[in-house]
């Protein structure tokens, strides 16, 4: 299956696997070094009780972090890109409830390096990254099934 | 797909471990002098009362009239992206370094109003008790959501970090 993908489906994925990979490696390293900072972000989204907003902002920079170096190492591709997609999931569904209650407030997506207001461009923005992380996902959970199909094949000696 | 989840579960779990260790861990300040080490558990803020807040309409008289001091209990860098007009930056943070710049432009008797950003934001709570007791100040009140609140009123504001 996989020497059967076009050469473009497999040259945009490593793209997009360094793309994304390397977004969330640097959105989650800049959080660990502020997270005083994160946590007042993640506090002001008014999501979690006010007793979990550091326990987010101590472990969720770290899952990003080894999801990134994951992905772009291209280990364990299945699995670091269905928590990249689930997180923007969760960062989607964040920001827009925050738009939707009119807050006015700081992303916090890159510490402090973005101080800006969210906003329908940091919105769109992540739509294209759950999408294309999605894609990622779909694409090597198939390359997996196939080659799991194929040693199972392999085993039985068809 | 199952092999996926898998993957993810572990994923989340490691790096929830590892992050976990590596914050009880830690000893390093951020570049604003914070320390990086959180409590696990966020200390609930601070309680404020009635009398402890101004509100925004009384705070614009107050910086007409030129007889009430502004403090952003901010991060200087946030100071810097906008500030109330006349404000001076005393992040609560870092008060030690800053305080005894704006404690010279002080008396015990000055009327001072104390603001950050966000509601849940508690660094001018913070601050108007630390000017409270470690400064003995008693006129400290804080604006709610000051810099939101007084920028979405359309009351002066300006640019630049403390000079």
């Amino acid at each position: 299956m996989t020497a059967r993908q076009p050469l473009l489906t497999r040259f945009l994925s490593f793209v997009l696997r360094l793309v994304i990979g390397g977004i969330f490696i640097y959105a989650g390293v800049v959080k660990i070094l502020e997270p005083a900072q994160f946590a007042n972000d993640v506090a002001n989204y008014r999501v979690p009780p006010a007793a979990l907003v550091n326990f987010v902002a101590i472990t969720l920079p770290w899952v990003e972090t080894v999801a990134g170096i994951l992905m772009v190492m291209g280990f364990w591709l299945p699995g670091s890109s269905l928590v990249i997609t689930g997180l923007m999931g969760v960062f989607l569904a964040a920001i827009g409830q925050a738009l939707v209650r009119r807050l006015d407030i700081n992303c916090g997506c890159f510490g402090t390096i973005e101080a800006g207001k969210i906003d329908a461009l940091t919105l769109a923005r992540d739509f294209a990254l759950l999408f294309f992380a999605a894609w990622l996902c779909w694409r090597a959970s198939a390359i997996d099934g196939n080659r799991g199909e194929r040693n199972a094949s392999a085993n039985s000696g068809n | 797909m199952r092999r996926a989840l898998l993957q993810a579960v572990i994923l989340v779990l490691v790096s929830t471990v590892v992050g976990l260790a590596a914050n009880a861990l830690r000893r390093d300040m951020d570049k604003t002098g914070t320390p990086c080490r959180l409590p696990l558990i966020r200390p609930p803020r601070l309680p404020v009362t009635e009398k402890d807040r101004i509100s925004v309409a009384e705070a614009e008289t107050l910086w007409r009239a030129g007889t009430a001091f502004f403090l952003d209990a901010r991060e200087p860098s946030d100071y810097a992206v906008g500030h109330i007009a006349l404000a001076h930056s005393l992040p609560v943070e870092q008060f030690d370094k800053y305080f005894p710049k704006v404690a010279s432009m002080l008396s015990p008797d000055s009327e001072i109003v104390v603001y950050c950003d966000g509601d849940q934001c508690d660094l001018s709570h913070r601050l108007m008790t630390l000017l409270r007791e470690r400064g003995g100040y008693a006129h400290v009140r804080v604006l709610v959501n000051g810099w939101t609140t007084w920028r979405k009123a359309g009351f002066p504001t300006e640019k630049g970090a403390e000079s």
